[in-house]
C-alpha cells in the first residue's frame, strides 16, 4: 500500500476552501476536489469479444454502453471511447483491482493512471452554467443526464465529464493543466457566487 | 430645472420620475431612465452629434437604432473608453460620459471641415490615386490620413472589465424580438420546445415600441411587455435582451453578443461586462426587422434630416420632439402614420411631400384626419441649413426620369426637421450570412430572402412583410413551422388583430436632381461620405462590379456596412449601367452584424488563459527555489536555480560542473511517455523505429530513432520492455503529442491487423533524472527493494520497486553522459520523491539543475535535440547510420535511400570549437569559408547547438557541416549576419566529454 499522506494534489497551492465571487445569497456552484481516487484505464481491441467479459468478471458488472456510465459497489466505469473505459474507484474497492483485471483479461491493456487527472466535483444550481461557459456540448439537464459521460473541451482544456445527478457533474482534467484549469473555473464561477468545499 | 426643451409631457417609455445626469462633449445634460444617449441629447435640443468621416461635415442622427451611420461617439473615459459606439444604441445611465468623434479642436469649430472646401479635389479613390507614389512613402501617408480621417480612439491601458462566453443549445432560436419574433417565440414556446429569443434592445418589442399601433385591443407596447413577461416566466424559454445576434454560421451556429452590464457605469463585482453566446439551434427563425431607407438629394446629410421612423420613434417612445416644424418627404405609404404621430406629439407638420402622383385614399385619409397638407408629385430637391440643422427644404416636381439633371423648384418650405422615407430595406444580413440567396422584390423595392440554405425561415419585416398584421401572422407561422421541424407538435393559434396601416409600396426613387443654383453633395453612404457623384465616377472609371464599387468608393464599408446605403448605391450603379438592380447584385454580408469589442471576442482567454500552462508535479518546488521558467510547448521548465548573488549564467555553469563532479537531479517529467501493449507490440515498434525491439530483453531499455515516411529523422527516445507484450516509449517533449498521433494513426489505420493498444501516460508519471558520479550512492539510500549496483542494474537496465517509499520505475539511462538514472513515480508523489532525493543527497552535495545545465551536458556529450532533429537530417547525417536495420521494414526505409539523401556531400553532425578557445559561437550561425567573399557566399553548414562548456573549458557547439565527418580539424568561420559576429571555428568530434562512455557505464 502506498502512503497516501505522501500524495500531493496538483491544486495544492491554489485550493482554498470558502466562498468566492458574488457573495450574496446561496452559492450557485460548489467545487470540491476528489482526491485519492484510483483511475484504471482499460483498452481492448474492437474485435476482441472475450476481454469485455473477463473485465466484467473482474470488475463485478458489465462495461457501459457508448456515452454511459456503469456503477456498483463503489466502482464507477466510464465509457471513454470505442473499446476504452475508465474505472473510478477508491479505498477497499480499489485494492488489487488493476492487477485483477490485468491477470483476468490478458488481452486487454490495463494502466493505473490515478495521478494523471485532477477530479473536481461541481454541484449547485449553476454547475452546468459554469461548464457551459467553456463547453460546447449540450449540457442541459434534459440532454446530459445522470449516468452519462462525455470527453469534450471545456474552454482550452480537454475534459472528461461524468454526470452524477441533475446538479452535480465531475470534471476530469489532465493534472499538468490543473492549476490553469482551476483559475479558469474560478473565474467562470465567480459571477454565480461560488464555494470551494474541503477536498474529499 | 427644465433642461429638456424638446421633451413632451405624456406617454412613451421613458420614466420621468428617474432623471439621469450625463455629459456629452464636456457639457452636462439630464435625460430620463429609458432614454438612449441620442434621445436624451435630442430632448436637450442637441442636433450636432459628430463630424463626417472624410469631409468633416456636421452630422446629426439619421436613425434611432442599428441603422444609425453618423452619431458614433467615444463612450466612457480612461481604461473603459470605447470608440465608434452608436449613440442611438447607448442606454443612458447616471454619470455617462461621451464625446463626439472626427472633430478637432471641437465639434462646433472643426479644422478638418476645411477639407469640405477642397472636396472637389477629394473624389473617390483620391487616396489611392494621390498617395501611390513613391510606394515606400505609403507607410508615412497612412498615419497622417488615419489621423485626419479620425474615428474613435482605442484605450491605451488594460480593460478592467471581464468578458465571458457561453455555449447553449435550443430547438428554436428566434433572432429578433419585434412583433414577428415575439409571435414566433410564443407559439414555439407553447409546444414545449427549448426556445431562445434575442433582441438588441433593453426590452422586447422592436419597432412596436416606437409606433402607435395596437395588437388586439392592447397598445402594442403593452402587448410586447406582457409577452416578454410570459416568455420570461417559462422554463423552456431564454429571453436575452441587450443582445445582438451577430453572426449566423454553418450547422445553425449563431453567435450573439450580450451587453450584460453596458447599461450601467461599471459592472457589479464579478459580473462580466459582455458575453458572447455560441448557440446551436435545431431551427432558426429570423425576425431581424427592417431599416428605413433615406433618399438621396442635395444636403441630405444635414443635422435633423432624419428617417421618418426615427422621428416617429423619438416622439412615440422617447417623448422627444425632433423639431418644432417638420416636413415629411416620402415615396411610400409608411411615412403617413409617422406624420400623424408627429402631429400628435405637437409637432407642426408643414406638409407631406410625396413623390407619387397617385396614392391610396387610406393614406390621404390619415393626412386629412391629422390636418396635414399632402403635396403629391413633389420631391425635396435640397435641404438647406447649417451645423445645427436644416432650415428649409427646396421642393420641386417629381423628375420624369433618372436622366433629369436639374429639378424645377416649385417652392421652399421653412422647417427644422425633415423626415425622409425611401422605403424599407429588410435586414437580410443573417439570412445572407447563412448562405441564403436573395431576390429583388420589384413591388416592395427591396431585396428579400429567396432560397434558404440552412434550417431557418424569415418572418416579418426582414422577410419583406412590413405591416404589423403581416409580422404577427408571419411570426406565428414561422414559430409553429420551426417547432414542428424540430420535432414538436404545434396547435394552431388564433391570430391577434393588429391596427390597420398603409402598405409600403415605394415608388423607385434613387437620386433626386439638383435644384438650380445648389450643387451641394447628395450623399448615398453617410458613414463613409460616398455621394451619388462618387458612384457615377466609379462607373466612369470602370469600377462597375458591385464588389469594385464598394472597394473603390468605400460604399458600404465601415462599422455601418451599408445598412442605409447599399440599396441606393446599387440602384444608382444599375441606372448607370442600364441594368436592373438584381443583375447588379449585392456585396457579401459578413459577420458580425454590428461591431463587437475585442474584449468580448477574447472572453476569458487572456493572460494565462490565452495559452494554458502545463506544470509538472515539482513546479511549486522549482518556483520556491527561485528558478526562472522557460516554456517547452505548453510546459514550463526550470532553467536553473540561482543561489543568492548568482545570475542565471553563474547558476547554470555551476550546475553543469557540479553534476559531473558530484550529483544533480533534473525534472524531466515533460518527456512524452506512451504505454504500448499487445501481442504485436514488438512488431509494431519494429515498424516504427529504424532499430529493432523484438529482441530487446524484458527489463532493458534501448535508444530508438524513428523516421518520417520520407526518410527524414522524426523523433528519438527510449523504448523499455516492461513485459513480454508491454513497452514504454519516451518521446521528446515537443513531439509527445505528434508522436502519439503518429502511432495511433498507424495502429488504427495503417496496420489495423496488429494487436497493439496505446495509452499516453505522460501526465501520470513524474520523471526525475539523477546524474553524476554520486547518483548511485544517493539512490541506494532511498530504495530498499531495488539493487542499484552495476552488476544487477547495469547501463540500460530497467527495474521496478520503491523509491522514497513510492512505487517507482527506474531506468538506467543517461542524457548527460554521466552515471545516471531516470526515476518515474506517479505524479501525485513526484514532489515527495524529489524532496526525498534532495534530502538523501545532502551529504553528497546534491543540487537541482535546470534545462540550461541539462543542455550544456548533452552538448558536451554530442546528444541531439530539436536543433539537430530539424526535419532535414537523415539518420546517417546525425551519426545513426549504423542503427538502421537491414533485417526488417520500417517507416521511411524506402525513401531514406533516395539519391539526394545518400549524396556524399550531405551535412553531417560534428562538433565545433572556437579556434581561439574563448570566442562565443554565435547562435544560429552559418558555417562558411569566407563570409566576406563574393555573394552569394557558399554555405558549408550551420550551427545547431552552442554553449559555454565549463567542463571542456571553452565554448563548444554542434553543427551540421557538409561532409563534416571527413573534415575533422578543418578551420571555418561561424558567421552570424544577424548578430554581426564572425568566429573562426575548428571541426571536431561531436562528443566532447568521455567519448568512450566510461562514465555512464561506471
Amino acid at each position: 500500500m502506498v502512503d497516501l499522506t505522501q500524495s500531493r494534489s496538483a491544486l495544492e497551492r491554489v485550493y482554498t476552501p470558502g466562498r468566492f465571487g458574488v457573495s450574496s445569497g446561496q452559492p450557485g456552484v460548489m467545487i470540491s476536489e476528489r482526491r485519492h481516487l484510483t483511475l484504471i484505464h482499460i483498452e481492448h481491441r474492437d474485435d476482441d469479444a472475450e476481454s469485455p467479459l473477463m473485465i466484467a468478471t473482474a470488475v463485478g458488472f458489465p462495461l457501459p454502453r457508448a456515452g454511459q456510465i456503469a456503477e456498483k459497489d463503489g466502482r464507477r466505469v466510464l465509457w471513454l471511447g470505442p473499446s476504452r473505459s475508465l474505472i473510478i474507484t477508491s479505498g477497499s474497492s480499489a485494492d488489487g483491482l488493476s492487477d485483477a483485471i490485468a491477470s483476468s483479461a490478458t488481452n486487454a491493456a490495463v494502466n493505473d493512471i490515478s495521478s494523471s487527472r485532477i477530479v473536481l466535483r461541481l454541484s449547485g444550481p449553476n454547475a452546468r452554467d459554469v461548464l457551459a461557459s467553456g463547453c460546447p456540448l449540450d449540457l442541459h439537464e434534459s440532454v446530459f443526464k445522470a449516468g452519462m459521460t462525455a470527453t469534450t473541451n471545456v474552454d482550452h482544456y480537454t475534459a472528461l465529464l461524468d454526470c452524477i445527478d441533475t446538479n452535480t457533474i465531475d470534471v476530469y482534467v489532465a493534472r499538468g493543466y490543473g492549476v490553469s484549469f482551476w483559475q479558469w473555473l474560478i473565474e467562470a464561477a465567480e459571477e454565480f457566487g461560488g464555494k470551494v468545499l474541503a477536498s474529499s | 430645472m427644465s433642461t429638456q426643451p424638446y421633451r413632451t409631457q405624456k406617454g412613451g417609455l421613458v420614466d420621468r420620475t428617474q432623471p439621469i445626469n450625463f455629459t456629452f462633449d464636456g457639457n452636462t445634460y439630464q435625460g430620463f431612465q429609458g432614454d438612449t444617449l441620442a434621445s436624451a441629447l435630442m430632448a436637450n435640443g442637441v442636433r450636432l452629434f459628430g463630424r463626417s468621416f472624410k469631409y468633416h461635415r456636421p452630422r446629426g442622427i439619421l436613425g434611432v437604432g442599428f441603422e444609425e451611420p453618423n452619431a458614433m461617439v467615444q463612450l466612457r473615459t480612461g481604461n473603459r473608453t470605447e470608440p465608434n459606439i452608436q449613440a442611438t444604441r447607448i442606454e443612458l445611465f447616471e454619470g455617462l460620459v461621451a464625446e463626439s468623434q472626427n472633430r478637432w479642436p471641437s465639434l462646433n469649430f472643426d479644422v478638418g471641415a476645411l477639407t469640405g472646401i477642397f472636396s472637389k479635389l477629394l473624389p473617390a479613390g483620391f487616396y489611392y490615386k494621390t498617395f501611390m507614389w513613391p510606394a515606400s512613402m505609403w507607410m508615412t501617408y497612412e498615419h497622417i490620413i488615419r489621423n485626419i480621417a479620425g474615428m474613435g480612439k482605442s484605450p491605451t491601458t488594460n480593460d478592467p472589465d471581464r468578458y465571458a462566453h457561453r455555449y447553449a443549445h435550443c430547438d428554436v432560436l428566434v433572432a429578433g424580438g419585434g412583433p414577428a419574433g415575439i409571435s414566433a417565440a410564443l407559439v414555439a414556446a407553447e409546444t414545449g420546445a427549448r426556445v431562445v429569443i434575442m433582441d438588441d434592445g433593453p426590452k422586447l418589442g422592436g419597432a412596436l415600441l416606437g409606433c402607435n399601433l395596437k395588437v388586439g385591443d392592447q397598445e402594442g407596447t403593452t402587448w410586447a411587455q406582457a409577452a416578454e413577461q410570459k416568455l420570461r416566466g417559462m422554463d423552456n424559454v431564454t429571453v436575452l435582451t441587450r443582445t445582438q445576434t451577430a453572426g449566423y454560421y454553418d450547422h445553425n451556429m449563431i453567435i450573439a453578443n450580450e451587453r450584460v452590464a453596458d447599461h450601467v457605469n461599471e459592472p457589479a463585482p464579478f459580473i462580466p461586462r459582455q458575453r458572447i453566446w455560441h448557440f446551436r439551434a435545431t431551427e432558426v427563425v429570423l425576425a431581424a426587422g427592417a431599416m428605413e431607407r433615406p433618399l438621396v438629394f442635395a444636403g441630405n446629410d444635414l443635422p435633423n434630416v432624419m428617417l421618418a421612423s426615427a422621428a416617429g420613434t423619438l416622439a412615440n417612445r422617447y417623448n422627444v420632439q425632433a423639431g418644432r416644424r417638420a416636413v415629411v418627404f416620402t415615396n411610400n405609404g409608411s411615412a403617413y402614420t409617422v406624420a400623424a404621430d408627429l402631429k400628435a406629439a405637437d409637432i407642426d407638420v408643414s406638409a407631406i411631400i410625396d413623390a407619387r402622383t397617385d396614392i391610396p385614399s387610406t393614406e390621404l385619409d390619415i393626412a386629412k384626419a391629422a390636418g396635414i397638407d399632402v403635396l403629391l408629385g413633389q420631391v425635396v430637391l435640397a435641404a438647406v441649413g447649417g451645423k445645427h440643422g436644416v432650415k428649409r427644404v427646396v421642393v420641386g416636381d417629381t423628375p420624369s426620369g433618372p436622366d433629369v439633371t436639374e429639378g424645377q423648384i416649385t417652392r421652399t418650405i421653412e422647417c427644422d426637421l425633415l423626415c425622409v422615407s425611401g422605403g424599407w430595406t429588410p435586414s437580410v444580413h443573417l439570412f445572407s450570412q447563412s448562405r441564403g440567396k436573395l431576390r429583388f422584390d420589384d413591388e416592395k423595392c427591396c431585396f428579400v430572402p429567396n432560397k434558404g440554405f440552412q434550417r431557418e425561415r424569415s418572418a416579418g419585416a426582414c422577410n419583406g412583410s412590413f405591416m404589423l398584421r403581416e409580422c404577427l401572422a408571419d411570426g406565428r407561422n414561422a414559430g409553429s413551422n420551426a417547432a414542428e421541424a424540430a420535432g414538436f407538435k404545434s396547435s394552431s393559434k388564433e391570430l391577434a388583430i393588429a391596427s390597420e396601416e398603409p402598405d409600403v409600396h415605394p415608388m423607385p426613387l434613387w437620386a433626386l436632381p439638383w435644384p438650380e443654383g445648389n450643387h451641394d453633395k447628395r450623399f448615398v453612404d453617410l458613414q463613409n461620405d460616398v455621394t451619388a457623384e462618387d458612384v457615377a465616377l466609379a462607373h466612369r472609371e470602370g469600377f462597375r462590379s458591385v464588389e469594385h464599387l464598394k472597394r473603390y468608393t468605400t460604399l458600404g464599408m465601415g462599422t455601418d456596412q451599408g445598412r442605409t446605403s447599399n440599396v441606393n448605391g446599387l440602384a444608382l450603379m444599375a441606372g448607370h449601367k442600364g441594368e436592373d438592380i438584381p443583375s447588379v447584385g449585392t456585396t457579401t454580408f459578413r459577420q458580425p452584424f454590428s461591431p463587437i469589442t475585442m474584449g468580448a471576442v477574447a472572453g476569458p482567454s487572456i493572460n494565462e488563459q490565452m495559452s494554458p500552462i502545463r506544470r509538472t508535479a515539482m513546479h511549486d518546488w522549482h518556483e520556491a527555489a527561485g528558478a526562472p521558467f522557460v516554456p517547452a510547448g505548453a510546459w514550463l521548465r526550470p532553467q536553473a536555480y540561482p543561489k543568492p548573488g548568482e545570475n542565471l549564467r553563474d547558476a547554470y555553469l555551476r550546475e553543469a560542473v557540479h553534476v559531473r563532479k558530484h550529483v544533480g537531479i533534473v525534472d524531466v517529467s515533460t518527456l512524452g511517455k506512451i504505454d504500448v501493449q499487445g501481442k504485436d507490440a514488438a512488431e509494431f515498434l519494429n515498424r516504427l523505429y529504424v532499430n529493432g525491439f523484438a529482441k530487446l530483453d524484458i527489463g532493458k531499455c534501448r535508444y530508438g530513432v524513428m523516421l518520417r515516411e520520407d526518410g527524414i529523422v522524426y523523433d528519438d527516445g527510449t523504448v523499455t520492455r516492461l513485459a513480454e507484450n508491454r513497452y514504454m516509449v519516451t518521446t521528446t517533449t515537443g513531439h509527445a503529442g505528434p508522436v502519439m498521433v503518429h502511432m495511433e494513426r498507424h495502429a488504427q489505420v495503417v496496420w489495423p491487423e496488429l494487436d497493439v493498444k496505446l495509452v499516453s501516460v505522460t501526465e501520470d508519471w513524474s520523471a526525475i533524472a539523477i546524474a553524476g558520479p554520486k547518483s548511485r550512492a544517493v539512490l541506494a539510500k532511498v530504495t530498499d527493494d531495488i539493487d542499484v549496483s552495476d552488476a544487477t542494474c547495469p547501463f540500460m537496465a530497467f527495474r521496478e520497486g520503491h523509491i522514497c517509499g513510492v512505487p517507482a520505475r527506474l531506468f538506467r539511462i543517461s542524457f548527460s553522459g554521466e552515471l545516471a538514472y531516470e526515476i518515474n513515480v506517479p505524479a501525485n508523489f513526484g514532489a515527495t520523491v524529489w524532496e526525498g532525493l534532495m534530502k538523501a543527497g545532502a551529504d553528497d552535495h546534491i543540487v537541482p539543475y535546470g534545462t540550461e545545465a541539462m543542455g550544456i551536458l548533452r552538448i558536451e556529450k554530442g546528444h541531439v535535440v530539436g536543433g539537430e532533429l530539424n526535419g532535414r537530417a537523415t539518420a546517417d547525417d546525425l551519426g545513426f547510420g549504423r542503427m538502421l536495420s537491414a533485417k526488417k521494414r520500417f517507416i521511411g526505409d524506402v525513401l531514406k535511400d533516395r539519391p539526394a539523401l545518400l549524396e556524399a556531400n550531405r551535412k553531417q553532425l560534428v562538433g565545433i570549437k572556437p579556434v581561439d578557445g574563448t570566442s562565443q559561437i554565435p547562435r544560429g550561425a552559418q558555417i562558411v569559408v569566407n563570409p566576406t567573399g563574393a555573394r552569394p557566399v557558399p554555405i558549408e553548414g550551420e550551427v545547431t547547438s552552442r554553449c559555454e562548456s565549463p567542463n571542456v573549458g571553452m565554448p563548444i557547439g554542434l553543427a551540421l557541416i557538409k561532409d563534416g565527418r571527413n573534415r575533422m580539424g578543418e578551420k571555418l568561420i561561424a558567421s552570424s549576419p544577424v548578430a554581426g559576429i564572425d568566429v573562426k571555428i575548428k571541426i571536431c568530434d561531436p562528443v566532447f566529454v568521455d567519448p568512450k562512455g566510461e562514465r555512464l557505464r561506471g
